[in-house]
C-alpha cells in the first residue's frame, strides 16, 4: 500500500501528547508522594517531613539524617505509615477498578459503589461477622481475617457477575438497566445489612457502622499486605489490557475484528475488579465515588486512552483518598469522620454534576 | 481470496442469507448490492468471521475461517462497520492507532505511528490527527474507521482483505468518490487486497467495483461484471424500479437511470 499512497515529504506532525501523558503521569506520582508526606506529618503528633524521611532511613539502617523522638517513630511505624499506605492502595485499586469497568461496560457511570459491587462485597463481610461467630466460634483468629477478605470477594464476585447479566443482551449493556439493577442492589444489600444488624451483638453493631461508612482506621501491617496481595493482580494486570479495553470502545465485534479475545478479557476484568473491590471493603468497609471520579477527571485532563487512563487513575484514586483520610481524621478531631462520608460527601455532588453535564451533550444513556 | 461455499445464515426461523457463494479475490472490488433486508450486512459478517454460517463454509486463503487464531486473522483482514459506538474523547490519531491492535506487542513504535498517520493521510484527514473524536462529524468519523482499517492491514505480509459495509453512507459526493477510488486503488494498484463492500449507490457500485453480487431475498440474483449484473431486468427483479441503463458519457460502464417509480400509487394516500 506504501506504493499506492505517495508518503512525498511527509512528516510526523508534531503530537506530543504520548510524552504528555508520561509527564502527567510523573505528576500524579508526585502528587502521591507529596499528599503522603503531608499525610504521614499531621496529627496529635506532628512529624515534620525531614524526621519522615530520618525515621524511615534509621529503619533501612541508614542514621543521623534528623533529629526525631521515639514518639513519633511509633506513631509513624505503626499508625500513620500502614495508614496512609493502605489509603494509597485501596484508592488505586478502587480507581482503576472503576475505570476498567466503565470501559468494559463503556460507560463512564460504572462504579463499583453504584452499581452495587462494593455493597455486595460489604454484605457477605458483615454475613461473616455476624453470623461466623454463631456458626464456627471456635475459629481461629488468623483464619478469621482471612475469612473475611475472601468473603468479600466473593459478595463482589457475584454482585458484578449479576449486574452483568442483568444489564447485558447480546454484547450490548443498557445503562439505565445497569444503574437500575446497582439500586435494586444496593437496596437488596442494605436489607440484609438490615437483618444482620437485628441478629447482631453490641460490639458487632459498631463492626457493621463500619462497614457501611468506611473507614481506614482498622490499618495495620496485616491489612495493608492483604489488601496489596489482592489487588496486586488487578494493578499489574489491567494496564496490560489497556490496548483490549481502547477496543472494546469501538464495539465487541469490533474489538474481535481486531484480534481481542474479547471473552477472556471480560472474564479477566471482572475477577481482578472483584477481587480488588474485595480486598478494598474487607479491609476498610465501603468508600464511595472514588471509581468514578478519578478515571472521569484523568479523562477530562488528560483523554479517555486506558493507556494513560489507567495508570493515571490509579495515582490520582491514591492521591485522592490519602487527602480524604487526612481530612477525615482531622477535621473534628480528635474524633474522625468515617472516610466513605467524606469521599460521598465530595463524590456525589461531583456525580449530580457529572449527569447534568453528560445530559446537556446527550451522551451517557444511550 | 475468501471463499463463501452455499453460505447459509439463520435467525431463529427466518432465513437471512440462503446458499450464497461467492468470492472476494486480490486485486478485486466486490461489490455487495441488494434491497433493505436482502442479507448484505449478514452476508458481509459471515466473510468477516463476526458470525458464523448455519450452514456452508468460508475459507480464507484457503483456511476455513473458524480455524484461524483472532489476532492471526486481524492482521490480515480488516473491517469497518456501518457505525461505531465510540464516545469517548480519543484524539483521531489514537482511533486510527487502534488499528495497529494486532501487530503491537508491548507498545506502539514510531513505525506504527507511521502508518497510522499516512493511513490518516490516505483519507484525506492528515490534518485532523490532533482532533477529538467525538468532534467530528459522521462523514469524518466514517473516514477515520476507513484510515483505522487501512491501518490494521497496511505492511500485512501477503494477501489481505478488508471488508466495508456501506463506508459511503455518511459521505458527501466528493468524499463518496475519494474513497471508493482509493479503496479500488488498493485493490488495483498492488493487487494483493481484496475488497468487499457493501453499497446502496448503484452507479457508485458500478464505477468501482469489479464484480458485482445482487441479493434479495437472502439469495444470489446475479454475479459478475458490473455490465452484465446491473441489467433492467435485474433491477426490475431485484429492487422492482424501473431503469433505463445506458452508457456512462465518459467511461466504459453503466450508468443506472431510475424511472419515477409507481410503487406506491398516490391513491393508497390518504
Amino acid at each position: 500500500m506504501s506504493g499506492a499512497v505517495t508518503a512525498g515529504s511527509l512528516s510526523l506532525p508534531a503530537l506530543p501528547l504520548a510524552k504528555q501523558g508520561k509527564r502527567a503521569l510523573g505528576l500524579l506520582a508526585l502528587l502521591v508522594v507529596a499528599a503522603s508526606f503531608v499525610a504521614v506529618g499531621v496529627g496529635a503528633v506532628g512529624i515534620a517531613p525531614a524526621q519522615t524521611l530520618a525515621i524511615l532511613a534509621e529503619s533501612l539502617g541508614v542514621g543521623g539524617i534528623s533529629d526525631f523522638a521515639a514518639s513519633q517513630q511509633s506513631v509513624l511505624l505503626s499508625i500513620r505509615l500502614p495508614r496512609v499506605l493502605l489509603s494509597i492502595a485501596v484508592g488505586a485499586a478502587l480507581a482503576i477498578s472503576g475505570a476498567a469497568m466503565q470501559g468494559l461496560f463503556r460507560n463512564p457511570l460504572a462504579d463499583p459503589g453504584l452499581v452495587g459491587i462494593s455493597s455486595g462485597a460489604a454484605l457477605a463481610a458483615t454475613a461473616t461477622i455476624v453470623l461466623g461467630e454463631a456458626l464456627a466460634p471456635e475459629l481461629p483468629e488468623a483464619a478469621r481475617t482471612l475469612l473475611l477478605p475472601v468473603a468479600a470477594f466473593l459478595g463482589s464476585l457475584a454482585t458484578t457477575f449479576l449486574v452483568w447479566r442483568v444489564a447485558t443482551r447480546s454484547g450490548h449493556t443498557a445503562v439505565a438497566t445497569m444503574l437500575l439493577a446497582g439500586i435494586a442492589l444496593n437496596a437488596l444489600t442494605g436489607a440484609g445489612t438490615g437483618v444482620l444488624t437485628l441478629l447482631a451483638t453490641d460490639p458487632q453493631l459498631r463492626t457493621l457502622t463500619f462497614w457501611t461508612l468506611g473507614s481506614l482506621n482498622g490499618a495495620t501491617w496485616p491489612a495493608l499486605w492483604i489488601v496489596l496481595t489482592m489487588s496486586a493482580p488487578a494493578l499489574i494486570l489491567i494496564p496490560r489490557l489497556s490496548r483490549a479495553l481502547n477496543a472494546l470502545l469501538l464495539g465487541e465485534a469490533e474489538a474481535r475484528h481486531l484480534g481481542i479475545e474479547v471473552e477472556r478479557v471480560k472474564a479477566a476484568i471482572v475477577l481482578l475488579t472483584a477481587l480488588a473491590v474485595g480486598a478494598t471493603v474487607a479491609a476498610c468497609g465501603m468508600i464511595g465515588f472514588v471509581g468514578l471520579a478519578a478515571p472521569h477527571l484523568i479523562r477530562l485532563l488528560l483523554g479517555a486512552d486506558h493507556r494513560v487512563l489507567l495508570p493515571g487513575a490509579a495515582l490520582l484514586g491514591a492521591a485522592l483518598l490519602v487527602l480524604a483520610d487526612l481530612a477525615a481524621r482531622t477535621v473534628v478531631a480528635p474524633a474522625e469522620v468515617p472516610i466513605g462520608i467524606v469521599t460521598t460527601l465530595l463524590g456525589a455532588p461531583f456525580f449530580l454534576w457529572l449527569m447534568v453535564r453528560e445530559a446537556e451533550h446527550g451522551g451517557l444513556f444511550r | 481470496m475468501i471463499v463463501a461455499e452455499s453460505v447459509t445464515v439463520r435467525a431463529r426461523t427466518k432465513v437471512l442469507v440462503d446458499r450464497v457463494s461467492v468470492e472476494a479475490r486480490c486485486g478485486e472490488v466486490l461489490a455487495i448490492l441488494g434491497p433493505n433486508g436482502a442479507g448484505k450486512s449478514t452476508l458481509l459478517r459471515t466473510l468477516s468471521g463476526e458470525r458464523q454460517p448455519d450452514g456452508g463454509r468460508v475459507r480464507m486463503r484457503g483456511r476455513l475461517l473458524s480455524d484461524w487464531r483472532l489476532r492471526e486473522r486481524a492482521r490480515v483482514r480488516a473491517v469497518v462497520a456501518q457505525e461505531s459506538v465510540l464516545a469517548f474523547p480519543f484524539r483521531v490519531l489514537d482511533v486510527v492507532l487502534m488499528g495497529r491492535t494486532p501487530r503491537v506487542e508491548r507498545s506502539e513504535s514510531a513505525h506504527d505511528e507511521h502508518i497510522a498517520w499516512l493511513a490518516l493521510q490516505a483519507v484525506g484527514l492528515g490534518t485532523f490527527a490532533a482532533r477529538s473524536y467525538p468532534t467530528l462529524s459522521g462523514g469524518e468519523r466514517q473516514r477515520v474507521h476507513l484510515a483505522r482499517a487501512l491501518a490494521q492491514i497496511w505492511d500485512a505480509s501477503s494477501e489481505r482483505y478488508l471488508l466495508l459495509d456501506e463506508p459511503t453512507s455518511g459521505l458527501d459526493i466528493a468524499h463518496q468518490h475519494e474513497a471508493m477510488a482509493l479503496v479500488r486503488r488498493l485493490a488495483h494498484d498492488l493487487a494483493r487486497t481484496a475488497v468487499a463492500v457493501v453499497l446502496h449507490d448503484l452507479n457508485l457500485a458500478a464505477q468501482y467495483a469489479d464484480r458485482i453480487l445482487l441479493l434479495r431475498g437472502g439469495r444470489a440474483v446475479a454475479t459478475g461484471t458490473p455490465s452484465a449484473v446491473l441489467t433492467a431486468d435485474n433491477l426490475r427483479h431485484t429492487f422492482g424500479v424501473e431503469a433505463v441503463i445506458v452508457p456512462h458519457p465518459r467511461a466504459a460502464m453503466p450508468l443506472v437511470v431510475p424511472i419515477s417509480p409507481n410503487a406506491f400509487p398516490m391513491e393508497h394516500i390518504e
